[in-house]
């Protein structure tokens, strides 16, 4: 007993209905797959992003305003922390490290980012290549910058909006030539494009007090608290636990806000929640579309099977055979749909984050987890339970009827 | 007669069978039939449209089962077994040809043909498809491999008894199996159909064709689902002479 001759002679002769039918499964699927694994991916790539981002203080107002311009790099108008907030804080004792953070200047499209070698390390886990910045004219680049160790620039004033330069009021070339000495390890975060410079270097070439004294050529701390100046944010890697929650209660005053990026993502999600609700909704509506797509295409292709299918009971087929036969095909169409629907959603995902990720620097790495496969699974289980429904109505009618009728 | 006269071969006894009509009321299809269909004959059913003809067929095949009466095959009661046990005997002992010939429309012609020998086997076994081949060349089919809906009607028509004779079985029922062939194309049929007779296989025909009807040793007359009086058949007794 072999239904597969035949479930091939249908499918290849009622191609085009079988094909149409493929893709109705395959696009709902993939839809509700790529929804998914996108949700996911964007939240992980942003954690990964963040995450050794401890503590960050900034001057009071929006987090995700500071978020977006500390840890993702997005140019954006945050208000300076009061210099005499920033001198106290970067010389606090509870912290490893406090990390100021200065912006303002770039390189063909790619963000200078003023701070200290501490933050650079702690961010790179080591160096991929060459040493941290030990003068102001040295710059370490981010895994993915095009510039070489060894390489020599000069920095252009501002930050261009969407890596267009033209849209800059007044681009022009300034300070001193600056040399790579160092290469950091991929953070998945747009600082793997930017540019490191130590803070003093940006400070001075927007003429403000350098942190150390008049004529000092050091870099990074001890900074001199009375040549510290206002700093959009900083971040913070405090000793211990306990030590965070300090930090974080000291610095949230008037003056200045202090938080977990952790934990203001999180706050972000929540934020976008119904956004994420609208998501699973759009997906759960995209299933339910798939499924009706389902009971439609049996229904449909019942028609094209059923005259066959009581031929072949009149022949004195095993109902095994025709049972296979009615099953077989459109078990088979499911499961090519759900097959390619898996595939081109993680596709669709792959093309979104990539996209994405060429848009914010934040590398999206798009998965197909349980969910999707559950999504997948489910899908088939319903299609091949339905495609059980030509088989039991032609073994159930009675044969000399359906012979009378078809 | 009796329905122990016919312990071996093929018989029906007392054969009732009503359907509703367009209004709901029951009528008879069938009333009181009783025939033998005996191996190495040719049974020809004969009637008016609508007289019962293909009802009769199909009770044979175990297709329907009678509201009362019996079919038997040696010493089987095909109209008391179950459904599926029906279909099983009908596989093993029945090729049929059906009046609207029912092939498989997404087949070619020689998958239509080797069709029944999938029931049993995972891939049709060269001897069948060998025989199959055989078949349709000897019906005048060429082997294309096109759906079989792009064939004539009455290319359909000899696809279909070639498929019926490709398990070789012991009996063979066929409706109006020459009513779309021209002449030659008949005429070979009845031939065919004479040579299995001959095989010792029982061959009942609907039919309102002339020329298989002269070939038949046995002619059931039906007018209105009940039996009419024996045709006499002109040639039966010349035949029986020529068969001698
Ligand atoms: N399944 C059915 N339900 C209801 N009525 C039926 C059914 N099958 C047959 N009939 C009716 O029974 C009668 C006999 O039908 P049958 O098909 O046996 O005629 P026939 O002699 O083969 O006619 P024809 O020469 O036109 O093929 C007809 O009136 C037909 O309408
Ligand atoms: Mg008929």
């Amino acid at each position: 007993m072999n239904p597969w001759p035949i479930v091939r002679a249908f499918l290849v002769r009622h191609r085009w209905a079988a094909l149409a039918f493929v893709f109705l499964v395959a696009a709902g699927v993939s839809l509700a797959v790529a929804l998914i694994s996108q949700e996911r991916a964007l939240r992980t790539g942003s954690a990964r992003a963040a995450d050794r981002f401890d503590l960050i203080v900034a001057a009071p107002g929006s987090q995700t305003d500071v978020l977006l311009t500390a840890v993702f790099l997005r140019p954006g108008t945050t208000k300076l922390l009061p210099p005499e907030v920033t001198a106290r804080l970067l010389n606090d004792k509870r912290a490893v490290f406090v990390a100021p953070i200065g912006f303002g200047d770039s390189h063909r499209g790619a963000p200078i980012v003023g701070t200290t070698s501490q933050l650079v390390i702690h961010l790179s886990n080591e160096l991929q290549e060459g040493r941290v910045f030990a003068r102001r004219e040295e710059a370490v680049v981010g895994a993915a910058s095009p510039m070489k160790v060894g390489e020599t620039f000069r920095p252009t004033h501002g930050i261009p909006r969407d890596g267009n330069p033209e849209e800059d009021t007044d681009p022009h070339e300034h300070g001193s030539m600056i040399t790579v000495v160092g290469r950091m390890k991929p953070t998945g975060s747009p600082w793997d494009s930017a540019i490191m410079l130590p803070v003093e270097h940006v400070w001075q070439l927007h003429s403000l007090p350098d942190g150390h004294e008049e004529g000092s050529e050091a870099v990074g701390p001890p900074f001199d608290p009375t040549r510290t100046p206002g700093v959009p944010a900083a971040v913070v890697r405090p000793t211990t636990i306990a030590a965070a929650y300090q930090l974080r209660n000291a610095y949230t005053t008037n003056e200045s806000m202090a938080f977990f990026p952790a934990e203001a993502l999180t706050r972000l999600y929540s934020v976008m929640g119904d956004l994420r609700q609208l998501m699973s909704l759009l997906a759960i509506v995209t299933q339910a579309l798939v499924l009706m797509a389902i009971v439609m295409g049996v229904l449909l292709l019942f028609r094209f099977l059923v005259p066959q299918l009581i031929t072949l009971r009149a022949l004195g087929a095993p109902r095994l055979f025709i049972a296979a036969i009615a099953w077989g095909f459109t078990a088979t169409l499911v499961l090519a749909g759900v097959v390619l629907g898996l595939v081109a959603g993680y596709g669709l995902s792959y093309g979104v984050s990539q996209w994405l990720a060429a848009d914010t620097g934040v590398e999206l790495t798009p998965t197909l987890a349980s969910s999707e496969y559950l999504i997948a699974v489910s899908i088939l289980a319903t299609g091949w339970i339905l495609a059980l429904l030509p088989a039991y109505v032609v073994q159930r009618r009675s044969l000399a009827m359906s012979l009378a009728e078809s | 007669m009796s329905p122990h006269d016919a312990e071996v071969g093929l018989s029906v006894f007392q054969l009732e069978v009503s359907f509703c009509d367009a209004t709901g009321d029951r009528f008879n299809a069938l009333s009181g039939v009783t025939a033998q269909f005996k191996p190495g004959q040719i049974t020809a059913i004969v009637g008016p449209s609508g007289s019962g003809k293909t009802t009769l067929l199909h009770c044979i095949a175990g297709i329907l089962v009678p509201r009362s009466g019996e079919i038997r095959h040696g010493g089987v009661i095909v109209s008391s077994l179950g459904e599926s046990a029906r279909d099983t005997w009908r596989r093993h002992n029945c090729g049929m040809v059906f009046q609207d010939f029912r092939l498989i429309d997404e087949l070619t012609v020689l998958e239509n043909v080797t069709t029944p020998a999938l029931f049993g086997h995972y891939r049709v076994p060269s001897i069948l498809r060998e025989r199959a081949r055989t078949l349709t060349r000897d019906f005048g089919l060429l082997e294309r491999s096109v759906p079989t809906s792009r064939l004539s009607r009455g290319e359909r028509q000899r696809v279909a008894i070639a498929r019926a004779l490709l398990m070789d079985p012991a009996i063979i029922l066929a409706d109006e199996p020459t009513a779309s062939l021209d002449r030659a194309n008949a005429a070979s049929v009845a031939k065919t159909l004479e040579g299995l007779a001959g095989q010792g296989k029982a061959v009942v025909c609907v039919t309102h064709d002339d020329l298989l009807v002269s070939r038949a040793h046995e002619v059931i007359s039906l007018k209105a689902g009940r039996m009419g009086p024996p045709a006499v058949d002109p040639f039966v007794g010349l035949r029986a002479g020529d068969l001698a």
